[in-house]
Formats: C-alpha cells, structure tokens, sequence
C-alpha cells in the first residue's frame, strides 16, 4: 500500500471490487472455499481499507467504496458465503465511515443488482439458473454505467454522502 | 507527461478486481476522469492489458500483481 501511494503520489481513493464466489449449497461447500470467499470479499476490504486509512485520513479527504452485491441485502440458496459476506460488508463500511467521518473520509457500500461480467467461476449464463434469484434475470446493468456512478462519488463534493447504493436494472429478479 | 486535466487530475485510485468486470470499468472511467490509478488484480498480462487502456488516457497506471485470497500478503504489502 505505502508503494501504492508512493507512486501514485496522493491517494484519494480506494474501490474495493474485487469478489469471488463458490457455488453450492452449504452442503456442498468445504470450509476452505469458505474461507476463500471470506478472504476475498471481507478480509481484503478490511486488509486495504486498514491500510489506506492513514493516506486518506493525511490528505483530509478520501473516498473507499465497498462493491457489495444485492445479494448483501437479501439471501438465497447456494450463496451462502457469498451472502455471508456481503452482508458482512455493510457492517465494515459503516464502522469505517463512523472512524473515517472526523477526518473528512467517505466509506460507502454499492449493492448492484445483476452485472454483464464474468467473474469468479461464472459467466453470466452459468450463473442464471444458478439459484432462484438469478433465474428471474431479465435484464442486467452495464458495469461502465455503475462506473459513472462510482466515478461521480469520488468527484462529487463532500456533502451530500451517498452511504449506501442498491442499483439494479429496471426488470432485476434479485430485488427487492 | 502534459498533465491530462479532468475532475480528478492528481488524485490516486487503487481500484482492486480490475483485471475484469466491474473493476475494470472503474479503473478505466477513473483514468478517463484524470486520475492516476493503480490496479490490483491477479493476472499479470491481464494487468498489462488494463494499464495500457489507463494510460491511454495521459495518466499513470501502477499495475500490482496480489492474490487477494493470502491475507498475509495483503495485510503486509
């Protein structure tokens, strides 16, 4: 992270987007994909946001945005680390906006719905079909819109905070 | 390198996940708004290929090559 910031010069802000999943019911999950997931989407947000924390916090202003899922808002089966720890997530974010706050740092949480990526194991069409949610998908979000989204967080002023964000597409079967 | 202008000219981003998807599009429209952006992401030729489009814009791109599932390199690095 010091590197990172180094050579950057002044970090301002940090998106943690990075997620993985294992499908499965919680009968077909081994404790180590468990723990893959876990490490993944909740102890490297914690790892790198610990990390950024004190270059923000320097520059009296920063932004960390958490890419959940609405599968941080609501459960469903063969999910349940997935689910777990987007859940999870929400909780990290608001005490870090709660220890950020004082020092003019933003930590907000995006739940977006359904997303034309491929990621993890999956590709799209693997994925609907997957569980009862995915199987309603009609529709799904461009990622380069929900980076326009995320791209104005960083550069709108610092009032108002957008703390958390579900976006989904208009038809989406996973919510609400 | 002439200076690329854009709302967030001088900030640093560290977007993690940017060798695809979401990430990847962020990396991309942070680098289009002007900011300089170091990206995390596990492959190293898929990194190659982000930084290059990041660049592409007047700005720095600082690839970094973690796997994000060793918590120990994470915490230490």
């Amino acid at each position: 992270m010091n590197r990172a910031a180094a050579d950057l010069g002044r970090l301002g802000v940090l998106v943690n987007a990075a997620g993985t999943d294992v499908p499965g019911s919680a009968q077909e999950l081994s404790l180590a994909d468990w723990e893959r997931v876990v490490a993944v989407n909740l102890t490297a947000p914690f790892a790198l946001t610990k990390a950024a924390m004190p270059h923000l916090r320097s520059a009296g202003s920063g932004l960390v945005v958490n890419i959940s899922s609405v599968a941080g808002r609501r459960g469903w089966a063969g999910a349940s680390a997935y689910c777990a720890t987007k859940f999870a997530l929400t909780g990290l974010t608001q005490s870090l906006a709660a220890e950020g706050r004082e020092h003019g740092v933003r930590v907000c949480v995006l739940y977006p719905g359904a997303m034309s990526t491929s990621w993890g194991t999956f590709e799209p069409a693997q994925r609907r079909g997957r569980s009862e949610v995915a199987g309603d998908e009609r529709e799904s979000l461009d990622p380069a819109v929900v980076a326009d989204l995320i791209a104005w967080m960083a550069t709108a002023p610092g009032q108002p905070v957008l703390n958390e964000v579900t976006v989904t597409p208009l038809h989406e079967g996973g919510w609400p | 390198m002439t200076d690329p202008g854009g709302p967030l000219a001088s900030t640093g981003v560290l977007v993690t996940g940017a060798t695809s998807g979401l990430g990847r599009a962020v990396a991309v429209r942070m680098a289009a708004a002007g900011a300089d952006v170091a990206l995390l992401g596990r492959n190293g030729r898929d990194l190659a290929e982000v930084a290059a489009e990041v660049t592409a814009y007047g700005v720095r791109a600082v690839p970094l090559a973690v796997d994000l599932v060793d918590s120990a390199a994470v915490g230490g690095w």
